[in-house]
């Protein structure tokens, strides 16, 4: 679990390769993306998040040229930040509704997408041998798809997205059926891809492997945005907090915490155990003023806090009356 | 922005290669052309066994010495210098089928006596043998010279003068429903390609990601040229199993003579341009259909992949009649016409310009078919799960292309 207790804003804008502005789309009376507006910079790892049905995918479908928005504007920059036309040679896609050819060899599979990427055929050969060893997946080029494990099937399929070296790649749920070892290896790869000058437009349920990857993030539900920033601003925003364990010598005092429940700088309250409460501060700011009243109470044997993860700002954006958790070891 | 640059014909064909790779595995259609021959081998050589199990062998005792058998009978006189009593008992031993013996004198009339050991199957064919020997002895005993004889058991020559140069064959026929064959075969086969591919890649979720890279139209057309190749490809084996079939009965002494119509080689490309045509105008039929349809299992919409067995039968029903109005209007029809024309071609009389007509309709078929299976496939495709409604898909059609993926 990663702990920041730093707040960083107003990082410096580097070149955008997208802007989205005030993108809406309506199916039939859906409302699905409801006056997006938002940048992807160039290199930087940017992730979508946003519960099912939030219209993530549309979004992308939109972005990539999938679909035509009823409204707003999508502009594609080149690496000097003029207006240009994106190519779809240049763009990676792995799409959340995903499948390959079953009944195919790994290896002629990785081909053909290359080629369809605009490789030449010797081109997309070598990539496909390429990407299959650094996914750990190249003893099955000979394979066939279906004989594969969902979770080198999951490989494959990332290998045929990004084989082509794209200059924007879009992963949707690149962590999907893999265990911790392979997600971390994953992890890796996306990494690289962005070190070798890809950008990436993240999109993927485990949170926590997202707040170590991206850049930045941008919730959205039901179409609308919801928050978006660097994790750091994040964690400085309506949405996040301060969660702290205050544990005492004795048990506390029912009369303690009804008062402390009041508290305007709090957002929640809770018994840890009979000796032991974990707040939730609506600031960071406040930390000190709630040390010196935890001690005014009781002897203090245990006192730990920290900004709260993505999770647990997904989880309180999307639902406020969520109540954080804080795990062992993230001391202040 | 979003755009393409990749060749349409580069891209179009790395579709096909891959289609047609998906579809034609040359080990598969060796296997099947081993064992069709195998097949054919074993039914030619039961036929070759049943003929000769089929011979039957009678005795003869009384004929006149012009007394013959047909000769593309089953029925063979014994050879043999035997006693009527000896016959007999050939017949009782099962070494010879019957005994014919065939008495007449001035006292008593001719009359025929057949020994068998049981009720003989080929009596009928018998009959017009010995009903020509009682013809010939009784003009014989009506002292009637043998010239005259001869002339009158004759059979009656009929000078044929047609009006119009080739007249319709039994085997221009079969030649005419040889090629409506082919192109049954070929649709069918593009047809379970077509469909197979295109849904198991809606089931496989394949499609989005392609979208992705190609454009749709380019899509379908890859998969067009791909399928259509596999289809005939398929059609191509099944052509050299039967020639190799065709060959063989020849070399086994089997009279084996190419039918007039497929003498006329200027034919060839025109059937060649016919065939192509038809197996394309419908493969961007099925693609269309079957880019609305999610599950073949379930969907009532694959009813309409029969579609093109209507022209087909229809100009079944009017083969007879290869100049006459329906067969006219079923050969210039896009869809119909790869039948109907090569079928006028083969078996009646047509213009050059009806030729130009039909191919230039066939073409715009074509393109026009092409244009609004792709417009119909890049919506269709993206939808999973669900089948679209028919004014999604006439709302499709209709559409600025802006307004399309990609």
């Amino acid at each position: 679990m990663v702990r920041r207790n730093w707040c960083f804003v107003g990082a410096t804008m580097p070149n955008v390769l997208i802007r989205v502005r005030n993108v809406g789309k309506t199916f039939r009376t859906v409302r699905a993306v409801d006056g997006i507006s938002f940048d992807v910079n160039q290199g930087e790892i940017f992730s979508l998040l946003g519960p099912n049905g939030a219209g993530k995918s549309t979004l992308v479908r939109m972005m990539i040229g999938m679909l035509p928005p009823d409204e707003g504007t999508i502009d594609w920059f080149d690496a000097n930040g003029h207006p240009s036309i994106m190519d779809a040679s240049q763009i990676g896609y792995l799409p959340e509704d995903r499948g390959l050819y079953r009944d195919q060899k790994v290896g002629r599979i990785l081909a053909y997408f290359g080629q369809l990427r605009g490789m030449t055929v010797s081109q997309s050969r070598l990539a496909a041998g390429e990407w299959a060893e650094r996914l750990e997946v190249s003893q099955y080029l000979n394979s066939k798809l279906e004989t594969l494990s969902k979770g080198n099937q999951q490989k494959v399929q990332v290998a045929a997205s990004v084989l082509h070296r794209p200059r924007l790649a879009l992963l949707d749920e690149p962590f999907s059926g893999l265990d911790p070892l392979n997600q971390e290896m994953m992890l890796g790869v996306i990494r690289s891809l962005q070190n070798e000058g890809t950008t990436v437009l993240l999109s993927a349920h485990q949170l926590e492997l997202v707040e170590r990857l991206a850049d930045r993030v941008f919730l959205l539900s039901q179409g609308k945005r919801v928050l978006s920033g660097t994790v750091p601003e994040l964690q400085c925003s309506e949405h996040s907090g301060y969660s702290l364990r205050i544990g005492f010598a004795g048990p506390m005092p029912a009369e303690t915490f009804a008062s402390w429940n009041c508290h305007p700088s709090l957002d929640t309250i809770d018994h840890f155990s009979e000796s032991a409460v974990q707040l939730t501060l609506k600031h960071k700011s406040s930390v000190a003023e709630w040390i010196e009243r935890a001690s005014g109470v009781g002897e203090v044997t245990d006192f730990r806090g920290g900004s709260l993860s993505l999770h647990e700002i997904y989880l309180r954006a999307l639902n406020p009356g969520h109540k954080p958790e804080i795990r062992a070891g993230g001391g202040v | 922005m979003i755009t393409n640059k990749n060749p349409w014909l580069r891209t179009s064909l790395t579709v096909a290669r891959w289609e047609f790779q998906r579809y034609f595995k040359l080990k598969d259609q060796i296997l099947g052309l081993v064992s069709l021959l195998i097949g054919a081998g074993i039914g030619f050589g039961a036929m070759r066994l049943a003929d000769s199990a089929g011979k039957v062998e009678i005795a003869v005792i009384g004929t006149s010495p012009a007394f013959v058998l047909p000769a593309d009978g089953n029925l063979v006189i014994a050879d043999g210098d035997h006693t009527e009593q000896q016959w007999r008992e050939m017949v009782e031993a099962r070494e010879i089928d019957g005994l014919l013996v065939v008495s007449s004198s001035a006292e008593s009339p001719w009359q025929a006596e057949l020994t068998v050991r049981k009720e003989p199957t080929w009596l009928e064919e018998l009959r017009p043998a010995l009903q020509a020997e009682r013809i010939s002895w009784q003009m014989n005993a009506a002292n009637i010279p043998p010239a005259t004889l001869a002339e009158v058991l004759a059979p009656v020559d009929i000078k044929i003068e047609a009006l119009v140069e080739q007249g319709v064959s039994k085997s221009d026929r079969l030649v005419a429903f040889s090629i409506l064959g082919a192109m049954l075969i070929t649709t069918w086969i593009g047809l379970a390609y077509m469909l197979t591919g295109i849904t198991s890649e809606k089931q496989q979720r394949v499609t989005e990601q392609i979208v992705s890279a190609i454009r749709p139209q380019v899509w379908i057309d890859g998969k067009l040229i791909g399928i259509t190749g596999a289809a005939i490809g398929s059609l191509g084996f099944l052509f050299v199993t039967s020639f190799i079939c065709l060959l063989a009965a020849w070399m086994m002494g089997w009279k084996v003579s190419l039918p007039d119509s497929l003498q006329k080689w200027e034919l060839y490309p025109l059937l060649v341009v016919f065939y192509l045509g038809g197996v394309l105008f419908w493969n961007c039929f099925y693609a269309g259909v079957a880019s609305i349809i999610y599950d073949p299992n379930t969907s009532s919409r694959t009813s309409l992949l029969f579609l093109p067995m209507l022209p087909m039968v229809a100009a079944v029903l009017v083969v007879s009649q290869p100049d006459g109005g329906m067969m006219r209007a079923l050969s210039y029809l896009p869809g119909a016409s790869s039948t109907a024309m090569p079928m006028r071609l083969v078996l009646g009389e047509v213009a050059v310009y009806e030729i130009c007509l039909s191919v230039i309709l066939m073409i715009l078929g074509i393109a026009a078919l092409r244009l609004l299976a792709g417009r119909v496939f890049s919506a269709g495709i993206m939808l999973y799960g669900k089948e679209p409604t028919w004014l999604d898909i006439a709302k499709w059609t209709f559409k600025r292309k802006r307004d399309l993926a990609m």
